[in-house]
């Protein structure tokens, strides 16, 4: 191996070491015992104890969970709609539609939070959970639609054809053949967009009602604080565990 | 008598694009017709109507003497195989041949049973469990061709369906298919721009241009009488013209002299094409004394092509010929490279053509 | 043959089927709807708004037909609005040169010389920590830079310091935590570039007789611009309006745009604070979409996503 590769993979390791190095120090002080100081005193599962008695992360962890699902549901729903639509059809406004839909992935989501405030305190809707739910599916359809239509593209129509050659209705067709084939596209949009929603900070932050908690605004409200919060070290190793799995299960539905 | 498919005056456009021009067709039961042509002259374009996966802007399709031209394609009862074959991937072999009498409510246990009739035609006994990435190119083929044909389509469509195979699988694959149409007896319609396909597999073919055919008929009548240079040239390896203008009694009269050709009624006065296939020569000492035609030439080259030699011989006039002559003897005489020769032949081996 | 009986449903499908515009619309333009309602609408709304052409009166909007740039004007008379837009500039700028060369080694590597085999896996690693919600990695590296923390440890250990230095509520603070948030989306279009990069181009080039470096310098950098183009695009705009990460590890002297944004919405509110917030937020996107017409001038190529 040539020097210069070997210096190209030391630098990658320690390159990914470094990205590692924040969370693994979260999860090495969450054992820690003493909660003011950030130097290491002793072993204890103190901190774990008191997170599972910690009634604001669970509520919050509950609602980050219900309102994902809704998200996913409705964004992952019309998302398969359109990039059908985009692949499957030639209209007029099609290009336009392709580069309208990549707008709300590139915009900064603070301002689409804060575009998305001004409209509803014009409109007088006051804020809900459901407010929440509306501005994570705005972006949450181009998501999904991304995701989709990179499936589709490599899907071919006569598939369809087949199908109804065979005899197959179009609910047939649907159901039998279409649906089945972009499965693996669906699973890995419906993924990705419930990760986008449960992990959204910025936007919830925004659109929400006061007392209305998810998992990153509790961690917000708790790391915004000066010093250290070590239920949050406790999180942590509770939120890696689920990221692991979540990138995992995604990586096979990838290759699926 | 009933035909398996009519196409009377059927004529489509994409936008600015007139794919397929006032096609008219009555295929036979039981034959296999092929629609020859080179790419993008409206031969998907036809099959995808007489499917129903296209619709007419004019004209109508009739299948067994009914008209269809309106029916949904999954009321047609057709089979297709797609060039792409479009073999679900997300299936079986057995699932994907299943799939029509599923459709068809069809009960598991007669499922099963024909899927194996099937699976015995197409030679993949024992395939029933594999995944369709699992297949060669030859194997997806008979699935693909298997899964159309179980549902006993009243025409069996197949859009260029050897296209990605190589040369020796394509080779037996179309002896196959011939073996397999007769085998079940279902009319087959064949779309393709190999001329070799379509010669050796078709009862009839016809063959289009700009979507237009130009002529319709069996193997040996589009070989030996093409009607025009489009056909002459499309079908077969070469074939060489000689341009002049007819004379009464079967004389054209041409810069080689007078030729005598096919005796044909109103042609007097007007200039024709000669068209003459490579193989129908003699040369030198193989010259028949009854012959009709002799010119003379010059050899500029000669390829040995295993079964017959390759001439390349200039005219006279400059005009270059290609000509067939077969290797019967081991040994046997090739004419050198710069050799004059004398080129014979009869004058029904040659066609007339209008310009 | 017989024509089969159908369910009403598919008769209703048959006409939907014949009429190719329908058909579109509700596939496509009744989906689409929703983004127009809750997505463009709300900026055309904002924009407005920040533009004084929405009256409170109550505890209700009224539309009144005028144009004025007062909360413009006044957004720019506030105290430290400038300075922070400008500090907003220079962490984007040295967020996105610190990405790319940090990041730009890591890419090369896992998409030219690391064997397809463990592409898979390494992949796995390099994305499994971004999948971790961004305001905890944050977090953690307050650990990282605290006075007491291990950065300070390994620097005093090393003698490189005598004493403790502050990091925290510093710019360096801010910068660094935004080149670790933001790298994962310079690396990924770099990657993704590289990646799909005909290996053959490199051997070609080698056999015309480039070195290495000339190979890299000609070939590899030339055909990965694309990838930094949309990976600079990705991190710079952002970046512009990033404020978790200056209230996290900033301190006072860490204002940004996205701050100003922010306490503008959230702690000031009210009409005043909304129209503020609405004037600071459109000048946000104007000057992104000026700056990243600009560099895709400048630069050239078109942007890849994904
Ligand atoms: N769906 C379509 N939209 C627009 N043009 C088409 C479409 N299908 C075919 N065409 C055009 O019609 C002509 C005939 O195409 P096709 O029937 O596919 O030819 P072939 O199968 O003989 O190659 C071509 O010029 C092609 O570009
Ligand atoms: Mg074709």
């Amino acid at each position: 191996m040539k020097i210069t590769d070997l210096i190209l993979k030391i630098y990658t390791v320690l390159f990914l070491a470094g990205i590692y190095l924040p969370i693994a120090i979260l999860i090495f002080f969450s054992f820690n015992e003493s909660r003011s100081k950030i130097v290491f005193t002793g072993f204890t599962l103190e901190n774990y104890y008191s997170l599972l008695s910690n009634y604001a992360v669970w509520d919050s962890f509950y609602n980050s969970i219900w309102t994902a699902i809704v998200v996913t549901v409705v964004s992952v729903f019309l998302g398969i709609m359109i990039s059908y639509g985009v692949t499957r059809y030639e209209f007029k406004g099609k290009n336009m539609l392709d580069i309208l839909m990549l707008i709300p992935i590139i915009i900064p989501e603070i301002v689409e939070a804060l575009t998305l405030l001004v409209f509803l305190i014009i409109l007088g809707i006051r804020l809900s959970p459901y407010t929440v739910i509306i501005g994570h599916i705005a972006f949450d359809i181009s998501f999904a639609y991304i995701v989709i239509k990179a499936r589709m593209a490599g899907y071919d129509p006569q598939f369809e054809e087949a199908a109804r050659t065979l005899g197959a209705n179009e609910i047939q067709t649907f159901t039998k053949v279409t649906l089945p084939i972009l499965m693996p596209g669906i699973v890995s949009a419906a993924l990705i967009a419930f990760l986008q929603s449960y992990d959204d900070f910025i936007k919830t932050f925004f659109t929400r009602p006061p007392g209305f908690t998810t998992l990153p605004v509790y961690i917000w409200n708790m790391a915004s604080r000066r010093g250290f919060a070590l239920d949050l070290n406790a999180l942590a190793t509770f939120i890696v565990v689920i990221s692991i799995v979540f990138a995992y299960v995604r990586l096979k539905v990838e290759r699926w | 008598m009933s035909y398996a498919v009519e196409l009377e005056n059927i004529s489509k456009s994409f936008g600015e694009v007139q794919a397929v021009k006032n096609v008219s067709l009555k295929i036979r039961k039981n034959e296999f017709f092929s629609l020859l042509g080179p790419s993008g002259c409206g031969k998907t374009t036809t099959l995808r109507i007489i499917a129903g996966l296209e619709f007419p802007d004019t004209g109508r399709v009739m299948l067994n003497g009914e008209d269809v031209t309106d029916l949904p394609t999954h009321k047609r009862n057709i089979g297709m195989v797609f060039q792409t074959l479009a073999l679900f991937p997300h299936m079986n072999v057995y699932d994907n041949i299943a799939f029509g009498l599923r459709m068809r409510k069809v009960p598991e246990r007669e499922i099963r049973q024909r899927v194996k009739e099937m699976l015995e035609i197409v030679r993949l006994e024992g395939f029933e469990r594999r995944k369709i990435n699992q297949l060669s190119g030859g194997q997806r083929q008979r699935v693909a061709l298997a899964r159309a044909l179980i549902i006993k389509p009243a025409v069996l469509l197949l859009d260029e369906p050897l296209g990605a195979l190589d040369l020796k699988i394509r080779q037996h694959m179309m002896v196959e298919l011939k073996k397999i149409q007769k085998e079940v007896g279902t009319t087959f319609i064949y779309v393709t721009h190999d001329q070799t396909e379509a010669m050796v597999m078709s009862d009839r073919m016809a063959i289009m241009k700009d979507g237009v055919i130009q002529q319709i008929g069996s193997p040996h009548d589009v070989y030996m009488r093409p009607v025009n240079k489009f056909v002459a040239l499309f079908i077969g390896d070469a074939i060489n013209f000689i341009e002049g203008t007819y004379k009464d009694k079967g004389i054209l009269s041409t810069d080689l002299g007078d030729l005598k050709v096919p005796q044909l009624e109103g042609y007097t006065g007007k200039t024709v094409i000669l068209a003459i296939r490579p193989e129908k020569f003699f040369l030198e000492k193989n010259i028949p004394s009854d012959i009709d035609n002799v010119i003379e030439g010059r050899v500029i080259f000669s390829i040995f092509r295993g079964s017959f030699v390759e001439y390349r011989v200039e005219l006279d006039n400059g005009q270059e010929m290609v000509i067939f002559q077969p290797y019967l003897v081991a040994g046997q005489k090739i004419y050198g490279d710069g050799s004059r020769i004398k080129i014979g032949w009869y004058r029904d081996s040659a066609v007339i053509l209008s310009h | 043959m017989s024509h089969r009986q159908e369910p009403w449903y598919i008769t209703i499908l048959d006409r939907i089927r014949s009429s190719r515009r329908i058909k579109v619309s509700l596939i496509v333009f009744l989906p689409f709807i929703y983004l127009i309602i809750f997505f463009f609408a709300p900026f055309i709304i904002a924009l407005m708004y920040s533009l004084g052409m929405f009256k409170q009166v109550v505890y209700e909007f009224v539309f009144q037909p005028q144009i004025s740039l007062e909360y413009y004007y006044r957004l720019f008379q506030y105290p430290g609005v400038l300075v922070a837009i400008q500090r907003s500039f220079y962490y984007a700028i040295l967020t996105t040169v610190g990405t790319f060369l940090l990041s730009y080694p890591v890419a090369y590597y896992l998409g030219v010389k690391l064997p397809d085999k463990y592409q898979e896996m390494v992949v796995l690693v390099l994305f499994t920590p971004f999948w971790v919600n961004f305001l905890l990695r944050i977090y953690g590296m307050r650990f990282i830079f605290h006075e007491l923390g291990f950065l300070n440890m390994i620097l005093t250990t090393l003698g490189i310091v005598n004493e403790p230095i502050k990091i925290l509520g510093t710019d360096t603070a801010v910068i660094l935590v935004m080149i670790y948030t933001y790298v994962i989306l310079m690396i990924l279009p770099i990657y993704g570039v590289l990646e799909k990069l005909d290996k053959e181009l490199l051997e070609a080039a080698a056999t015309l007789g480039a070195s290495p470096v000339k190979t890299f310098l000609k070939v590899t950098l030339p055909l990965s611009l694309p990838g930094i183009l949309a990976g600079s695009l990705l991190v710079f705009i952002p970046a512009v309006g990033e404020f978790v990460i200056p209230e996290l590890v900033g301190g006072a002297n860490t204002v940004t745009l996205g701050t100003v944004i922010y306490n503008f919405f959230l702690r000031v509110k009210g009409t005043m604070g909304w129209g503020l917030g609405s004037a600071a937020g459109l000048i946000y996107i104007g000057l992104i979409l000026v700056l990243s017409y600009l560099y895709i001038k400048l630069v050239g190529g078109e942007i890849r996503l994904g």
